[in-house]
Formats: C-alpha cells, structure tokens, sequence
C-alpha cells in the first residue's frame, strides 16, 4: 500500500512539472454551499478543475468540466460519511489535485484531509451563512487549511481565520 | 409572480402555510411555491415538492418578488438577478433546522440593504402587504468579490504561500 502511494506522490510530482497549469478540485455539498463554490469560478477557470458535489442536476452549472458526485452526508449519518469518504478517496486517487477548496460541509472536511495526505494545497471557505461563528466544520478543519478563510470580518482573528472578501 | 421557496432538502411548513393563507385572499397574483421534500400542499397555489436547478432558475427569472428562507443558494441566486427577497427564517426551537444561524444571516443581508426580514408569520403577512416596503434590489455580481477571487487565484499559482505557518502541533 505504501508503495502505491509513493509511486502516486511521484507520478503527481513529475505531471506537476509537465503541466503549468494547477489540478485543483472544488468541492461542496449541495444548496448555498454550491452556488457559493460557483462564485468562485473566475480564480480557477482557467486551470484544470474538477467538480465534486452531490447533486448529478448540478453538472449543467459547470459545463465541460470534470464532474464527479459523491452521495450526500452530514456528522449525524455515520454510514452514510464512510461511503463519502471512501467515493472521495477514489476520486482523489484519479484527479490528484495540487488545490483543493471547499466551501462545505462535511465533504470539505474529508476533502481537505485527504489533500493534506497526498501533499496538496488547501482552502476553506466557510460559508457565509456563519454570520454570528464559523461553522462546526470550518472549526474542524483548521489544522488542514493552509487558507483558512470566514467571509465576515467580525470572525477574523490574527491566527485565523482570515477574511479576504466574500462571495457577495 | 411570487416565488415562494424553502430550498430542496428539508420542509418549512410555517413559511409555505402563511403565505397560502395570504394567497386565498389575494387571488390576482399568481403564487408558485417550491415546498420541499414531503412539505404541506398548498391550496391556494401551484406547488412542487422540488424544481431541477435549470427549473428553478428559470421560475426565479420569472418571478417578481421571492418569499424563501434564509437559505443563502436561493439568496445568492435571487440577488443575482436583482429579485426582491422576502425572508421568513426557519427557527432552531421549531426544529425547522439545527440551530437559528438563519436569523443571525437574515437581520445582517437586511442591515446591508439586501434582503426584507420577516421574523414572524405576521411579520410575513404584514410585509407582504407592503409592497413599498420591498424595493427592489441593487443586482449583485454573479460572483465573488474581486478580493475574494483574487486571494484564491493567487493560493492556487503560489505554491510556496503559507498565510500562518503552523508549529508541529498546528498551532500558529
């Protein structure tokens, strides 16, 4: 098994050499987490980008971009959040992205992790419906998000997170 | 038309209820509601359990004021087309979600100028009987904030970028 991952991390290494243009995988669950992942487009459009999210309705908002979905699962579905994980962790052994970001929920957390295990970069967006905190799995996800981001600026703190606009 | 919608994934009785109500009395103007898986059915309009995101889209273009929760797809989708919004939040102690973030979210887009609060079903009913008090909206942007794509384009092409660099404990 090691040495599969191994031979993984050197095949992204030599395509990442190859290639300018970054690998980056945009996640969410569906609702506001999507459409907030949507408004992000323009930073990454021009890379080479894959869609991951729960609702096979959803490929119509990205057309001729990689597209993968993943069943829909929140903390309170146990079952249901290995099924993600193990969805997720073949999807991230085909795509092998260099950047990961997610907009939430409970997928960002898996996606996030699991980009820290493979060497990519992450960001975290939470979402801005977290007027008041951020969200349980903004929290969560803090020691895997090299951009840890909240769209309120009363919810920045100098460790973290930061805030660097919003998607509004 | 008056788009009334509590998103896709859960029902909000209260929200679609009321404005039925406000529908029976006010049968020249056409109300179309999106109620939610296994949501209450409304008498006094047309009504589905869930429209496909193109569906959805399309009613949205068509309707003249958005009566919805404070689900921020349908917020951020309505304000992208300059639609007045409406905006009854589900309640944590009705268990209508998990907790009352949506109140928090609708006062704060209300004190921006973007969105009407309704805190209550009277609230709603009185604010619907107020056209006046609805105006129209500022059209926002389709996306993010030119600082926000920014920071994210310049992550994504700057390998090296560490923001706070973390000890071996996570800590910063």
């Amino acid at each position: 098994m090691q040495k599969i991952f191994s031979l993984l991390v050197l095949s992204v290494d030599h395509a990442a050499h190859e290639d300018p243009k970054k690998r980056v995988l945009a996640i969410s669950s569906g609702g506001g987490h999507w459409v907030q992942l949507l408004r992000l487009q323009p930073a990454f459009d021009d890379q080479d980008v894959a869609y991951v999210t729960v609702n096979r309705g959803y490929a119509s908002d990205v057309p001729g971009c990689r597209f993968f979905i993943i069943n829909d699962a929140t903390r309170w579905n146990k079952v249901g959040l290995v099924r993600m994980a193990i969805r997720l962790l073949i999807i991230f052994l085909r795509f092998r992205p260099d950047v990961v970001v997610s907009t939430g929920a409970a997928c960002g957390y898996f996606a996030l992790r699991f980009a820290k295990l493979m060497g990519a970069r992450t960001i975290w967006l939470d979402s801005i419906a977290n007027v008041e905190e951020l969200s349980m799995t903004g929290r969560l996800v803090r020691p895997y998000a090299d951009l840890w981001l909240t769209q309120w600026p009363e919810l920045a703190r100098p460790a973290g997170p930061d805030f660097q606009g919003a998607v509004l | 038309m008056i788009l009334i919608t509590v998103g896709g994934q859960m029902p909000f009785d209260r929200l679609v209820q009321t404005v039925d109500k406000w529908a029976a009395t006010h049968r020249d103007t056409q109300c179309f509601a999106q109620i939610g898986p296994g949501g209450w059915r409304p008498k006094h309009m047309e009504w589905v359990e869930f429209l496909p995101p193109p569906v959805f889209r399309e009613k949205l273009e068509n309707a003249s004021l958005v009566v919805a929760h404070a689900g921020m797809g349908t917020i951020l989708s309505a304000l992208d087309l300059g639609k007045r919004l409406i905006i009854l939040p589900r309640l944590g102690r009705l268990r209508e979600t998990r907790n009352d973030h949506q109140v928090a979210t609708a006062k704060r887009l209300e004190a921006m100028g973007l969105v009407v609060h309704a805190a209550d079903e009277n609230q709603l009913l009185a604010k619907l009987a107020e056209p006046n008090r609805t105006e129209p909206r500022r059209s926002t942007s389709s996306f993010a904030s030119p600082q926000l794509i920014n920071a994210v384009r310049t992550f994504i092409l700057t390998p090296n970028a560490v923001l706070h660099p973390k000890d071996a404990n996570g800590n910063t």
